[in-house]
């Protein structure tokens, strides 16, 4: 009875009653089956205990780093990161990863599976979750990706300096994902480089040098690359195949992905295409530190020192530029035969008639060849429209195929030396000297890059970048040290013309210098020196003359100021080891009083080897109405 | 003289420097040959050369191509597993037309090796492209569906 009323009771109880219960039992079940496997608060104690956070692979993988804040990942986009503090906080981040991983929520665990597989990877391995492997997650996105790149072996790739581009001695460098094929056309390249819709130039230099760009991972098929360095660029380049097993690679390549759409700022000198490639190589072999010491600037040819330093690097092959084809192909041509051919690839003489000046079938290939060559260069370099090139090319190579195949030798070319196998970018000069009438101690030092009389091998001829040298002199009579000269920017290039091309030599210096008439004291002036001309080369001599214009700032100037313009001319000579280069420059100032100011130079440098050469430099000039001559002897080393 | 050369050389410096720094839009699309040599870059000139070459800046927003694309020479919706083949004879157009020519290269060899060309027979079918080079490559502006159903009924 008691029963019943109670039933009676409880049936009037139901409407909030059982709202309760209901919503109990639904929840028991979820609860059950996670008590299967460990929660997930035995998988979060398990990772702080074993305090796995501090694990190399993990701090590879999110880029920590050690520096003066404590641990700091340079990845800037938030997407990168589970927790908000995930960019300084490795354990937060790591604890944040676990919960979205392994989280109860099913469709954002396997997106956060699919975003960072090499994550995923790696924890579900050090939690054991045995029940739960890599296949658990659905990835379309991924499988398709892994599916075409499929990739088993890497390459670092080197595009070189091209002509008349010393900034382009920097290179960049990428890294090319292979799969089972042979070709090495169809490997994938990754690269890392700044975003941008940027045309000007000048915003372009500023933005690139102060973090103001975003730099972002970009994968293409290696062909597009190859189209932009080597066809469009004129770059040779330079592939190194890497000593890396296929699982180093593959784990290399889900941190790439991982790395999808991320951005970090970039920075030209050393957040930039080579520093951010080293840490896919770490994320290929953890036990590779290569990121931890970074120094003030990346250069792409010191990465590829630096990974053939950690035996990395297996080799080198040579891969020389349509443009550098072409110039080989020239060579073997007499002057006549390249008239032809230049006739042809301008239009002025018909394909149907070059049998008429040429019977031998050989010579025609390779003038059809040269022809076909050139014709693409003036293409690339807008000097023909696109129907132009088309009409033409297609009867040059129509052509072209009548005539069979050629002798295979033609086409090979010695490579030049490796880049990484040229004189270290770091030099250290000590000297002594007779300056204007004393004797004296020079110390000297150049941060980057490369001179005219530095040793040209692995180097682009006839090019040079100096940024931030500084030469200090001591005089023991008078006991004083002082600085001599900065030069901040000193570019220079000189591209020799050719029965092609007639390209502009030029010069951009930016400096400080110490002048002025010794009653008044020598003070340092800054200085401004653009110069544009010429340039002609046979064999190992070459000569050029510039027109210059110099605008100079400095208190040992009357009006405190000069500009002015001359030009100069001047050549350099190359016998072995030894390289000479001579110059004359006269130079006028008409506004601010400066006068008249010549300049006569003499420098040699005689290489030692890799490490060392020894150089003399003679100068006599005319400045503020006097005549002074300075030489000096220096050894330089360099790293 | 003197006073002749200061002048001279300031405006000559100016026009150089006006001259690097003058940009050109890109212009292509379309199929054939010449559309995909200058992929997406804009212009050749010598300060934005060295300036793009110091920051390596890269036009564009494709952060995952796995394939690259050419505007106005879009891959046929029909073309099943043969997708990659396309694709590649298309943004490889100028190069195979040179290798085709020349009866041998890199381009060629890729392309072979794409069709599954056995490798003993690879230097019979670049002889077979070689000699049937005009028949291919009749106007320059053929679609890279076209050379790709000419470059299997001759090279077999």
């Amino acid at each position: 009875m008691l029963s019943e009323i109670g039933k009676v009771r409880a049936r009037h109880k139901v409407p909030w009653w059982t709202l309760c219960l209901v919503s109990f039992l639904l929840v028991v079940p979820v609860g059950g089956a996670w008590a299967e496997t460990p929660p997930l608060s035995q998988w979060l104690r398990q990772a702080r205990e074993e305090r796995f956070h501090e694990d190399r692979y993990w701090q590879v993988l999110l880029h920590y780093r050690q520096d003066w804040r404590g641990r700091r990942s340079p990845v800037d986009d938030p997407d990168f990161f589970f927790s908000p503090s995930g960019k300084e906080d490795p354990a937060a981040e790591l604890e944040a990863t676990i919960l979205a991983l392994f989280g109860p929520e099913s469709e954002t665990r396997n997106a956060a599976r699919c975003r960072f597989p090499a994550r995923y990877q790696w924890l579900a391995e050090k939690l054991e979750v045995a029940a739960d492997p890599v296949t658990a997650a659905v990835c379309p996105d991924l499988a398709l990706v892994l599916d075409r790149v499929d990739p088993r072996s890497a390459t670092l790739v080197f595009p070189g300096s091209y002509p008349n581009s010393p900034a382009s001695m920097f290179g960049h460098t990428l890294l090319n994902f292979s799969g089972p094929r042979e070709s090495k056309l169809l490997a994938h390249a990754a690269n890392y480089s700044a975003f941008t819709d940027e045309s000007n130039g000048f915003a372009y230099a500023v933005k690139g040098l102060t973090g103001l760009y975003r730099g972002y991972f970009s994968v293409l098929p290696y062909y597009e690359k190859l189209k932009e360095y080597s066809g469009l660029e004129r770059r040779d380049i330079w592939e190194y195949p890497l000593a890396l097993t296929v699982a180093e690679t593959r784990r290399m390549f889900l941190h790439l992905w991982e790395l999808r759409d991320i951005y970090s700022d970039y920075f030209f000198f050393d957040e930039n295409c080579s520093y951010n490639l080293l840490y896919l190589l770490e994320a290929a072999r953890p036990s590779l530190n290569l990121t931890a010491s970074k120094p003030l600037w990346v250069l792409p040819v010191d990465t590829i020192r630096r990974l053939d330093q950690a035996g990395l690097i297996r080799g080198a092959r040579f891969r020389p530029s349509p443009a550098t084809v072409l110039r080989q192909e020239m060579a073997g041509l007499t002057s006549g035969e390249i008239a032809v051919a230049r006739d042809l690839a301008k239009g002025v003489l018909d394909v149907a008639d070059l049998p008429l000046y040429v019977t031998d079938a050989d010579t025609r290939r390779r003038i059809l060849e040269v022809a076909f060559g050139a014709t693409e260069q003036d293409f690339l370099a807008r000097r023909l429209d696109l129907q132009t090139y088309r009409t033409r090319v297609l009867a040059l190579l129509t052509a072209r195929s009548r005539l069979g195949r050629g002798g295979l030798d033609d086409k090979e070319c010695e490579p030049p030396t490796r880049p990484d196998h040229g004189h270290g970018t770091s030099r250290l000069s000590l000297g002594v000297g007779y300056f204007a009438g004393s004797w004296g101690e020079e110390l000297r030092y150049r941060p980057v890059y490369h001179d005219l009389l530095d040793d040209q091998s692995g180097y682009l001829s006839g090019a040079q970048i100096v940024l931030g040298q500084i030469s200090l002199r001591y005089f023991p009579e008078r006991e004083r040290l002082r600085v001599e000269r900065l030069d901040l920017i000193d570019l220079c290039s000189l591209t020799p013309v050719s029965r092609w091309e007639t390209p502009i030599s030029w010069q951009v210096c930016l400096g400080m210098q110490r002048s002025g008439s010794t009653g008044a004291g020598r003070r340092l002036t800054a200085y401004f020196n653009p110069g544009a001309g010429f340039s002609a080369q046979i064999s190992k001599l070459s000569g050029y003359a510039l027109l210059e214009s110099e605008l100079s700032v400095g208190n040992s100037m009357e009006k405190g100021y000069g500009l002015g313009g001359g030009g100069s001319i001047g050549a350099l000579l190359e016998w072995g080891p030894w390289r000479v280069h001579g110059r004359i420059r006269l130079l006028d100032y008409p506004l601010g009083g400066r006068g008249e100011s010549w300049l006569f130079a003499f420098d040699q440098n005689y290489r030692l080897n890799r490490q060392h050469s020894l150089s003399c430099e003679t100068l006599r000039i005319l400045d503020f109405g006097r005549w002074e001559t300075t030489s000096l002897l220096l050894w330089n080393r360099y790293w | 003289m003197r006073a002749k050369i200061v002048p001279v050389s300031l405006v000559i410096m100016v026009l150089l420097t006006a001259s690097a720094w003058a940009g050109q839009a890109k212009t292509n699309c379309g199929c054939g040959l010449g559309t995909i040599l200058w992929g997406d870059r804009a212009d050749g000139s010598i300060l934005s050369q060295s300036m793009q070459v110091s920051t390596n800046g890269i036009l564009g927003n494709q952060t995952f191509g796995i394939t690259s694309g050419t505007l106005g020479c879009e891959q046929p919706t029909n073309i099943g597993s043969d997708d990659q083949l396309f694709a590649y004879i298309r943004d490889n157009i100028d190069g195979l037309a040179q290798d085709m020519a020349y009866g041998e290269g890199e381009h060629l060899d890729t392309l072979a090796e794409l069709m599954t060309v056995p490798a003993e027979e690879r230097t019979l079918f670049a002889g077979k492209l070689q000699a049937a080079f005009g028949d291919i490559f009749i106007t320059g502006t053929e679609d890279p569906g076209l050379v790709l159903e000419r470059i299997r009924i001759i090279g077999g």
